[in-house]
């Protein structure tokens, strides 16, 4: 070997220089110097013999392959080999000539007693460790020194580790200069530190290896969240808002105390005696008559079906209006009812109010001039009870669902009993000529519309569906009427409607007697309305005013 | 005249001025008024229920009825008794039953007839208004017909545009609603405002009428008592 490759730099150096002449590296390791070392002072007992302790850690079968080149330094001495000549074991060089039929892979089994442990008693706790009992000494055979060591303890790891500690030795030059200055020894962290001992798998117990475990798989504490909530301030204004809000619902509220006259109880008392003086006057005088008002298409639609009915008509009579409204659907419907009467129909009076049978019996005896009598003229049937849902019960099935009169009569005609003559020849909602409904609701009149309207739209039924309303149905009921096909086939709507189809027909006295007082209640009600919405414009505009030249002049 | 309509006029007499005092405010004999009210409607409604529908549903069935309608009796009877439970908040849960039942079958009984007597037959009126085939059918003129199609149909449309409350969202933008859909919520403000208007003309128009009917009776009530007093001429 002429040449010898630098460990750092990779290049080629003559043989016999120390150091890189290009990196300064050392080429020639340093060697335990025997002198510089304190002889150990006893070798424990308990390490069995054939223990390689060289200094470089190589075992002698490794020795035995390195060539014969004496490399300075390498030679031994004699004390330093663990169970040498100087505690009067054999040499390790003596096992192999007396092993040499043994195979390797058998040497190389644990259990295995070389010729010194077969020389020299175990200890105890060797024996324990091996589980070797009393049995017989077997052949010695050649066994690995480094497989033979039983694996030490950790205390006696470190004592063997600072009994056989290096000498320090020369570093090149280019590493003193970082090398630290100060006296202190430097702790270099040594391999194998407890933090990287393997824990598990089969290489558990061993330090300086890889991790079988990956870090991220190791078990770790579950990190903790903060169950606080990070609200803003503006959060935390409208929760406290709404708590706020919340707990008032629960507190008792103070009653509020009496107002004294106020400027709107004037106001209002002022309103209510105009209001009230001009119709009262009109009542009492009787002088503010007007003209009835001109009929309209639904109204005159109505007139002609009801004039268009045959003799003796069955009509369906609904009252469903309250007490409260009485006064304006009896206006509205008494001439409508009056042209039925003395059109001869008969009326089957039904109700999905409870009221309404009772307001139905009323209605019926003021209409003066006819002498309709109860189950002969006319049946009542009573109140229909579910809302929406017994109405469509009605419709489907009118027998089962008001079998009996207000009176429990049996009013239907069955096998046992002829029935009422108003209800002869009924047995279901399309034998009616007509079905007028008195409604004073909004969403009753469209339940009415929604429920029959469909019934009637069976071929070959000749039933109409009319209505008379309140003046406040009169918006929600006119597309029902304008529609093509139409869904109401006529309705008079309010005074005015009632007033006109009493013009029609030249009766009904009660629409006539209201339309007077009607109309100047009303003309003074627009008065009133356009007087207040002057005087409050021109307070607004009195009070922008100096507004706005406050705001010209800064 | 007789007894029963002459207590019945004092009674009414006594009453409208007792409701009519609420022009001073709230008073004790406005709430006694109302409150008597209250009391002779319920009553009256419990009488109606027993006489109009207990009886003539349910009782006489179950005496007197064959065996399939003393049967049939029997699913409303035992729905009764368990609406009954809900008075006791320990037996309230037997309750849900017929509960459960009544609003199903209403909602049931409301949406169908919404579909099939309001919505279908309100959307196809509103599209044979421009159909000029089906306008001609009718007795008017072609171009108020189509006019008033027009009307309707910006009605509506506009209607249903004041009553859409989605924007549109882009990246980086803040969310508004479309300039033309605010345009056209707008007219549809007009109509809805249009619509209220013609609504509260009507109910004032029946206020007027309730006060003129009441003010009548007043006048008719004490005429007959005033004129023994007055001077004749």
């Amino acid at each position: 070997m002429g040449e010898i490759r630098c460990p750092m730099c990779g290049k080629s150096n003559p043989a016999e220089s120390e150091v890189c002449q290009f990196c300064q590296a050392r080429l020639i390791p340093l060697v335990f110097s025997p002198a510089k070392s304190e002889p150990p002072e006893s070798v424990p007992d308990e390490i069995p013999a054939g223990i390689d302790a060289a200094p470089t850690g190589e075992s002698d079968w490794l020795l035995d392959l390195r060539p014969d080149e004496s490399i300075p330094g390498e030679e031994l001495p004699v004390d330093f080999v663990v169970g040498g000549s100087e505690d009067g074991n054999a040499p390790l060089d003596e096992t192999h000539t007396s092993a040499d039929d043994v195979p390797d892979w058998l040497a190389r089994l644990p259990g295995e007693w070389t010729k010194e442990a077969e020389a020299e008693p175990l200890s105890d706790w060797l024996k324990m460790e091996t589980g070797e009992t009393e049995q017989p000494p077997s052949k010695p055979a050649e066994v690995t020194d480094w497989l033979s060591q039983p694996l030490p303890d950790e205390g006696q790891v470190e004592n063997t580790e600072s009994e056989f500690e290096l000498a320090p030795g020369e570093f090149p030059s280019w590493l003193e200069v970082f090398r630290p200055v100060g006296d202190e020894p430097q702790t270099v962290p040594a391999r194998g530190t407890p933090e990287s001992i393997e824990s598990s798998g089969p290489l558990a117990g061993l330090s300086g290896v890889l991790s079988a475990e990956p870090d991220h798989a190791r078990p770790r504490k579950s990190p903790t969240y903060s169950l606080k909530l990070r609200v803003s301030a503006n959060q935390r204004t409208h929760a406290d808002l709404l708590q706020g809000l919340i707990e008032s619902e629960g507190r008792a509220q103070p009653l509020p105390q009496r107002r004294g006259i106020s400027s709107q109880h004037v106001l209002r008392w002022a309103i209510a005696c105009v209001l009230w003086g001009a119709v009262l006057w009109s009542v009492i005088t009787g002088k503010q008559e007007a003209p009835l008002p001109a009929y309209t298409e639904e109204t005159a639609e109505v007139n002609r079906l009801i004039s268009q009915l045959p003799g003796e008509a069955r009509v369906l009579l609904a009252f469903d209006y309250e007490p409260g409204l009485s006064a304006e659907m009896e206006a509205a419907a008494t001439a409508v009812v009056d042209h039925l009467m003395l059109r001869g129909a008969y009326l089957t009076l039904v109700s999905t109010s409870p009221t309404g049978p009772i307001l139905a019996e009323r209605f019926l005896k003021n209409q003066t001039g006819h002498h309709y009598t109860s189950e002969v003229n006319y049946v009542n049937l009573g109140y229909i009870p579910g809302g929406a849902i017994g109405l469509l019960g009605f419709v489907e099935n009118p027998q089962r669902m008001l079998p009996y009169t207000l009176d429990m009569v049996a009013a239907w005609e069955s096998e046992a009993q002829p029935g009422l003559r108003a209800l002869q020849g009924v047995q279901r909602m399309n034998d009616f000529e007509m079905l007028m409904v008195i409604v004073d609701d909004p969403d009753l009149a469209r339940a009415w519309v929604e429920q029959v309207q469909p019934q009637l739209n069976e071929p070959d039924t000749l039933t109409s569906l009319v209505m008379v309303t309140s003046a406040q149905v009169e918006a929600v009921m006119r597309p029902y009427f304008e529609a093509n096909p139409r869904q109401v086939h006529g309705f008079v709507f309010g005074l005015r409607g009632g007033a006109a189809y009493a013009q029609l027909t030249g009766r009904g006295e009660l629409p006539r007697t209201y339309w007077g007082p009607y109309g100047f209640g009303l003309v003074v009600a627009a008065l009133l309305i356009l007087i207040g919405g002057l005087v409050l414009s021109s307070v607004s505009l009195l009070a922008r005013s100096p507004q706005v030249k406050g705001e010209a002049n800064q | 005249m007789s007894i029963a309509d002459l207590v019945g006029a004092i009674l009414g007499f006594i009453f409208t001025l007792l409701v009519f005092s609420y022009i001073i405010g709230d008073n004790p004999l406005f709430r006694l008024a109302i409150h008597i009210f209250i009391g002779v409607a319920a009553g009256f409604a419990a009488i109606m229920a027993v006489n109009n529908v207990l009886l003539p549903r349910l009782m006489i069935p179950l005496l007197d009825g064959s065996r399939d309608e003393r049967i049939l009796a029997l699913v409303p009877m035992v729905l009764g008794w368990l609406l009954l439970t809900k008075i006791s908040p320990r037996l309230s849960p037997f309750g849900n039953l017929p509960v459960a039942f009544l609003v199903g079958v209403g909602a049931a009984a409301a949406v169908g007839g919404a579909v099939t007597g309001t919505l279908f037959p309100q959307a196809y009126a509103s599209i044979n208004l421009l159909d000029l085939q089906s306008a001609g059918a009718i007795d008017t003129s072609l171009g108020l017909m189509l006019v008033n199609g027009v009307i309707i149909l910006i009605g509506t449309l506009a209607t249903l545009a004041y009553f859409h409350f989605g924007v549109s969202s882009r990246t980086q933008q803040p969310s508004q609603v479309q300039v033309w859909l605010e345009g056209l919520g707008q007219v549809g403000q007009a109509f809805i405002a249009i619509t209220l208007g013609f609504i509260f003309a009507g109910i004032y128009s029946a206020a007027m009428v309730a006060l003129i009917e009441r003010l009548y009776f007043l006048v008719n009530f004490v005429k007959p008592l005033l004129i023994p007093l007055l001077p004749s001429s």
